[in-house]
């Protein structure tokens, strides 16, 4: 909101004035400025935020809050309307921009801020030149610059006059999932009792949160850096309602045990945050976290202590009615010959995976089409299945533990 | 729908026709197992067996089908299975059931079914659950199981809404749609929606759904049916929702009908103090007196009413006679429990001004306030050490008879001086009084008018059984005095000393100084102000009129701004007569109009500052409309079309507020009132543009506080309205800008929140000097009595940047002192109660008389009448929670404290706290806190544990050590090594009677 000097009308009390004048002989310091994006979560941003509502639970209470809030709402944007009605925000900005504009001075260098030294001076450095002690200008947002942020300079000067806006963390941005995907349970064969438990502790909680006022769903997450949980909780929670799903979980959360090695140590922290968000998260938080381990065992014991993680959903190998669902699904959209004989797959005897069956299907897919056939046949299936289970029997060579 | 249905009739199979394929059609059945396959092919067979003719194969099918439904265990994230497969038949069965059905038990047993259909396919618009409901047996619904229920609820609901809406009409069910599969269902009656309300909400209530419970007897207009229901397991959550609602319904009486029936409630359960604290709210005295009278004589809950009156301002002494309790309701005992906890805290000991500042923490380099004395220097001392040294009856400048302070300030300096005598010995009447004595007879008029404002002020929110300050003020050389200054010490003194206690005497002692027109105008505006405040929020007549007429006399002269308490007292004390009444003030609102006039300055400012006053703590958006559109208004370029534009475009706004809320009537009064008076206003003699803008400006100043004042009574105005604030100041006028500092200061007094306190960081240094001196003083508000160490330095820092600037550091100096009032143990807060459930009028009327002066500044604080700040006393309340036991002897208990939790409409027992520390008491709250006890050993009766609570002890709780002996050894120890002992005590008492004893706490 810039301290709004500009907006002033001139000609105000004639107080203002006198202290004007005043001011000019002596400038102390003024209130520390915070910089660096921790401030983030404060200042006018979370007062713009709309307040919590409570009771969670759908009942005349909550809509009477909530219509009173939409009433402040509609009162601020009939305010707002008149206003700008009045006298356009365009026009009154389009000034300062214009000053503003004309200090930053064109063109404009790109450098990185190096170090920030006090609230008005930084050591920033180009990509050419050397490092340079400048002024910070004061329009710059000091709570969005930090070291190492990219910064526009002034060509002659060099003082900061601007930021680059680089969102910060790519490499959580990069877990987003941006779209919907497009599977639905529809697209899942079997598994229905698993299917019920994760919409009840994933789905319902987000959508009937009245139902679980006193239960606290666990939440729990992969990563690689204890700064990256951070981040990546905290984006979770910025975008909430969210999910945050964590496949191979074994890859952070084996148990602990004595170690001398850096790079475990550093899996360890990892974990001991991971810890630490799971239990520091609200339970009220509408974030989700999922966890995904064909390894349950080697996971530490505190990840999976109650409290921490509430719900143990196991998907265990498809029974005979699964496989055959699984084997419909992914050869729904195959022709197949007459002399196809799936209920020998699922019959027999071999441990199949979901992703074993899917596999087969496009192996067997393949095979077909490596012989320029348009129907898949029943033997396309058999050596598809065999080199499948060979693949997964002997991708590492058996007799290497033996 | 009806189309829909047709084809899906016949599910006769086709995939043997793909069966050769084997590839995507037959994913279609794929979907249903086995065995729902099994239970559609059920299903489809039982409907048609339904329709048999035989009327035993007929109930055999349905009963059959009951059976499935009921039997359904699905969870709640999907349609359970046989409704489902139901789905299809649903219309078929509707038209067999209007046309061919024969009349009968098995037409009763359809209907019963088919109104358990409707819940997932019907036209939930014509409530075709509930019609066919009514068509059906009596059974009771819950039997279908819960969803079932909650739906009935909800269409109950909406049936019951139509019915109200066309009762005039026919009773045509209109609403059918035309293509004629629909079946005509007979609309419900509101005898038959009340049976069914009867079965409904039992199974509610039981099925821990107070919540539901409540929301349909409020739909259906019939709450009293609650009483019945309540019982000592849940009416803590039934009231609980009650008193929250209450925030937000709409029109007055109905929260009062919530109210009246939650207090009912706690009465019948025995809880009277929670019954209590509700009839207060409700301020139905009739209520109060039975409540009060129903306690047992010399009971402990007798004693907590007596506290719980005495908080309130409330004196029963002419229905309590007994001489143990009415200290209690005489808040007597409050200097000692106040100063039990400072010491406590060990804070008794005085603090000086400079122990305030702090300049050694300051940057040595940059200049500093001149060390040599300036008056205004040691008139900011003399306040900065009354309130830091407040109600603690010592201080090192006053009460030092070496010091001699009060010679050290001038004129009204001195008298303020005097003053501050009352400030540091707030409460304590009996000594107070022989120490202000000294002062009564000093030579300087000044001293002793501050004297007799002093007497005023030991007096504040305290009473005597004899009087004492009534007794001194009204002598004739005090009130009658010939001279001004102490004639007017009298005045204030006796408005704060009586604040909100309708003494009659005091109304006749100042009624004849009111409508003196020898008077002059600062001394009729403040016996206006003690008028206001000694009969605060009472809507008294006596008073009222006489105002009026002063108002409508004196408006005349009124632009002449020598005379700088008369625009801002006068029309205040009006508002403060009326303050609350909402609606009751409405008639009075035209009769200001008409008596005092609508072009004038003094008109216009009474006319909104009444309104504001009158809505103050409502939370009523219709009003929060009306005031932001007159903050919208630029008064440099208004024209006329401009004014009609802006209410032109309220008008649709407004109905649809008032339909989001409800049924609204007088939605458009107000609005209509506005624009009437600017009709009038322009019908007669024209004034300038320079003094229209200056009436203009002075309104938007009012408008703005009274925003805040209508948004404070309720949490979630007070949040959204911040928001708004940051486009007032956006947009604004600098008039607006000037205020809204202010405004936050009063929405969020001694509540530091951190948004707050960096927003009006921002604003102290401000170019425009008025806004920045609003803003430390808006800092000093947010964080009265908190000691914020955050708020300290920002201060600090204030006091370096303006130490040249003699006013401007003069407010940062008052900051300062308000900041650390008392040391940090009060909380000037008017609202009290669990989340602002409650209100003191006498604290706002403090407030507001500060917050109003301080619009202007130069008039008031910066200019002679500073003593107007000492008016913050009768907000200032120890924020402790002190234990007493029935005896009121102050009582040793171990409680928790913590940030409060919303457990409104929640299951169970939830957690009313979190993060909780455990202290002994006595201990302070903080904003946004609360406490419970600790250990089962004692039971508290109170409604909240706030302020002054009597314990009891508990009769379930066992004391391990049984022989006193051991008891005594185990005190000793526990008072060293506090921990141990009481965490065992707890284990076994929790193990041993949970049960009971829980509830008991409870």
């Amino acid at each position: 909101m810039g301290n709004g000097q500009s907006g002033m009308p001139p000609g105000g009390p004639p107080g203002g004035k006198q202290g004007d004048k005043k001011h000019k002989k002596y400038e102390p310091p003024p209130a520390p400025t915070r910089i660096g994006r921790k401030k983030k979560k404060r200042g006018p941003e979370v007062a713009a935020k709309l307040p919590t509502i409570t009771p969670t639970a759908k009942c005349r209470l909550r809509l009477l809050k909530l219509e009173r809030v939409k009433d402040y709402l509609l009162m601020e944007e009939e305010f707002v309307a008149n206003q700008e009605r009045y006298k356009p925000r365009e026009e009154r900005t389009e000034e300062d921009r214009l000053k503003v504009e004309d200090i930053r001075g064109t063109p404009m260098s790109v450098g990185t801020l190096e170090e920030i030294i006090d609230d008005d001076h930084a050591i920033v450095s180009s990509s050419v030149g050397p490092e340079n002690y400048v002024y910070i200008t004061s329009f710059v947002d000091k709570d969005q610059l930090e070291p190492g942020s990219s910064v526009l300079l002034h060509q002659k000067v060099l003082s900061v006059v601007g930021m680059l806006a680089d969102d910060a963390d790519p490499m959580v941005s990069v877990m987003k999932v941006d779209k919907a995907p497009l599977e639905s349970y529809a697209d899942i064969g079997g598994l229905e009792s698993q299917i019920q438990e994760i919409k009840e502790a994933v789905e319902l909680p987000l959508t009937h949160p009245e139902l679980y006022e006193d239960i606290e769903l666990i939440q729990k997450y992969l990563g690689d850096g204890p700064k990256l949980v951070r981040e990546l909780f905290r984006v979770a929670e910025d975008m909430a309602p969210s999910i945050v799903f964590i496949d191979e979980i074994d890859a952070v959360g084996t148990k602990r045990y004595d170690t001398t090695s850096g790079g475990e140590r550093e899996i360890q922290r990892t974990m001991l945050e991971l810890l630490n968000q799971l239990d520091g998260f609200d339970s009220r938080g509408d974030v989700k976290v999922l966890l995904a381990t064909n390894r349950i065992e080697t996971l530490d014991p505190a990840l999976l202590r109650p409290g921490r993680i509430d719900r143990k959903i196991e998907f265990p190998l498809p029974d005979e009615k699964t496989k055959r669902r699984i084997f419909a699904i992914h050869t729904g959209r195959m022709t197949l010959a007459h002399d196809v004989n799936l209920e020998e797959f699922v019959m027999s005897k071999d441990e199949l995976s979901g992703a074993d069956i899917k596999a087969i299907c496009t192996e067997a897919g393949l095979m077909a089409l490596r012989e320029r056939r348009m129907k898949v046949m029943h033997a396309d299936f058999k050596k598809a299945k065999e080199s499948v289970m060979y693949k997964k029997n002997q991708g590492v060579p058996e007799g290497l533990y033996l | 729908m009806a189309g829909s249905e047709q084809p899906d009739k016949k599910p006769a199979p086709p995939p043997p026709e793909n069966a050769p394929k084997k590839a995507a059609p037959p994913e279609q059945q794929d979907e249903l197992s086995e065995e729902d396959q099994a239970l559609k092919d059920k299903l489809d067979m039982l409907v048609i067996r339904a329709k048999d003719v035989d009327q035993g194969v007929q109930k055999l099918a349905l009963q059959t089908i009951r059976t499935e439904i009921r039997s359904a265990t699905s969870s709640m994230t999907s349609v359970p299975k046989p409704l489902k497969f139901l789905r299809p038949h649903f219309s078929p069965l509707k038209i067999y059931y209007a046309t061919e059905m024969p009349k009968g038990d098995n037409r009763v047993f359809l209907a019963d079914i088919l109104s358990v259909l409707a819940m997932t396919m019907g036209d939930s618009s014509r409530c075709e659950s509930l019609r066919f409901k009514l068509q059906g047996g009596d059974e009771a619904p819950h039997l279908w199981g819960h969803e079932y229920v909650r739906h009935l609820a909800g269409e109950i609901a909406s049936e019951y809404q139509n019915i109200v809406e066309m009762d005039a009409e026919m009773r045509d069910d209109t609403p059918d749609q035309p293509n004629g599969d629909a079946v005509k269902l007979p609309q419900a009656t509101i005898p038959q929606i009340m049976n069914l309300v009867d079965d409904v909400v039992p199974f509610l209530v039981k099925s821990n759904a107070e919540p539901e419970a409540v929301d349909l007897l409020m739909e259906v207009d019939s709450l009293p049916k609650l009483n019945d229901l309540a019982d000592k397991h849940n009416y803590s959550r039934i009231c609980l929702y009650l008193k929250a609602c209450a925030d937000y319904v709409l029109p007055q009486e109905d929260i009062d009908k919530l109210l009246k029936i939650a207090s009912d409630i706690y009465f019948q359960v025995g809880k009277l103090p929670d019954a209590m604290q509700v009839a207060i709210r409700r301020a139905d005295m009739d209520s109060i007196r039975s409540i009060y009278q129903s306690s047992e004589p010399k009971s402990a809950v007798r004693l907590q009413l007596a506290l719980d009156l005495g908080r309130a301002g409330i004196l029963l002494d002419d229905v309590e006679k007994d001489d143990s309790m009415l200290p209690a309701m005489r808040n007597e005992k409050l200097t000692d429990q106040f100063k039990a906890l400072a010491k406590d805290l060990d804070v008794l000991e005085p603090k000086t001004p400079e122990d305030i500042y702090k300049t050694h923490l300051l940057d040595a380099r940059a200049p500093t306030a001149s060390a040599t004395d300036s008056a205004r220097g040691n008139l900011a001392k003399t306040f900065v050490n009354a309130f830091v040294n407040m109600g603690f009856g010592t201080d090192k400048l006053m009460l030092d008879n070496e010091s001699r302070w009060i010679y050290r300030n001038r004129e009204h300096g001195m008298m303020s001086a005097a003053a501050s005598v009352g400030m540091i010995l707030l409460w304590d009447v009996e000594t107070g009084l022989s120490d202000i004595d000294k002062y009564m007879h000093a030579e300087q008029d000044f001293v002793r008018a501050g004297a007799l404002l002093a007497v005023g002020l030991v007096s504040a929110n305290v009473r005597h059984e004899v009087d004492p300050a009534l007794a001194i003020l009204q002598e004739d050389d005090h009130i009658n005095s010939t001279k001004a200054p102490i004639r007017n010490g009298a005045i204030a003194g006796l408005g704060l000393a009586y604040a909100g206690t309708g003494n009659e005497t005091v109304k006749e002692l100042l009624l004849p100084i009111l409508t003196d027109k020898e008077m002059s105008a600062d001394t009729v505006a403040l016996a206006a102000l003690s008028l206001g405040l000694c009969f605060v929020g009472t809507l008294d007549g006596d008073v009222a009129i006489p105002l009026l007429d002063v108002l409508s006399e004196r408006q005349s002269a009124s632009d002449v701004t020598k005379e700088a308490l008369q625009p801002i007292l006068l029309p205040l004390a009006l508002g403060l007569l009326y303050l609350g009444s909402q609606e009751a003030a409405e008639v009075m609102n035209e009769t200001i109009a008409a008596m005092v006039g609508s072009n004038t300055l003094l008109g216009r400012i009474t006319s909104i500052t009444f309104e504001v006053c009158a809505y103050c703590g409502s939370g009523d958006v219709r009003k929060v409309q009306k005031f932001l559109s007159i903050c919208g208004e630029h008064a440099s370029t208004e024209e006329n079309d401009d004014a009609t534009d802006s209410n032109s475009s309220s008008a649709p706004r407004t109905s649809s507020n008032a339909q989001a809320n409800s049924p609204g009537t007088n939605a458009d009064n107000g609005d209509g009132g506005e624009s009437g008076a600017q009709e009038g206003n322009s019908d007669e003699k024209p004034l300038s543009e320079a003094e229209k803008a200056h009436i203009a400006s002075a309104e938007q100043a009012v408008a703005v506080l009274g925003l805040a004042m209508i948004a404070m009574g309720e949490e979630l105005g007070a949040e959204m309205l911040i928001r708004s604030f940051g486009h007032l100041l956006q947009y604004g006028d600098p008039v607006i800008r000037k205020v809204v500092p202010l405004a936050i200061g009063l929405l969020s007094i001694s509540d530091p929140k951190l948004t707050l306190t960096d927003m009006l960081s921002k604003f102290t240094h401000d170019s425009d000097m008025e806004v920045a001196q609003s803003a430390i003083i808006g800092l000093g508000l947010i964080g009265a009595g908190t000691n914020n160490s955050r708020i300290a330095g920002i201060l600090r820092q204030l006091s370096q940047y303006y130490a040249k600037e003699g006013p401007s550091l003069f407010l940062v100096r008052i900051a300062q002192g308000i900041l650390h009032s008392a040391k940090g143990l009060v909380t000037m807060n008017p609202f009290y109660g669990d989340n602002r459930f409650l209100q003191s009028r006498t604290a706002l009327g403090g407030i507001l008389t500060v917050l109003f002066s301080c619009l202007d500044m130069k008039g008031t604080i910066l200019g002679k009448n500073h003593f107007l700040l000492y008016y913050l006393a009768l907000a200032a309340r120890p924020r402790m929670v002190y234990t007493v036991d029935e005896n009121m002897e102050f009582k040793a208990a171990t409680v928790r404290v913590g940030q409060a939790v919303d457990t409104v409409g929640q299951a169970g027992r939830p957690k009313s706290i979190t993060g909780f520390q455990t202290h002994t008491t006595p201990v302070l709250l903080a904003a946004g806190e609360r406490s419970e006890m600790a250990t089962d050993e004692f039971v508290t009766v109170a409604a909240s544990m706030e302020g002054v609570v009597v314990l009891e002890k508990n009769p379930e709780w066992v004391d391990e050590s049984g022989l006193t002996a051991a008891a005594a050894a185990m005190d000793k120890l526990e008072a060293e090594a506090a921990k141990k002992p009481p965490q065992e005590e707890k284990g076994e008492a929790a193990k041993g009677d949970g049960g009971p004893s829980s509830m008991a706490t409870s």
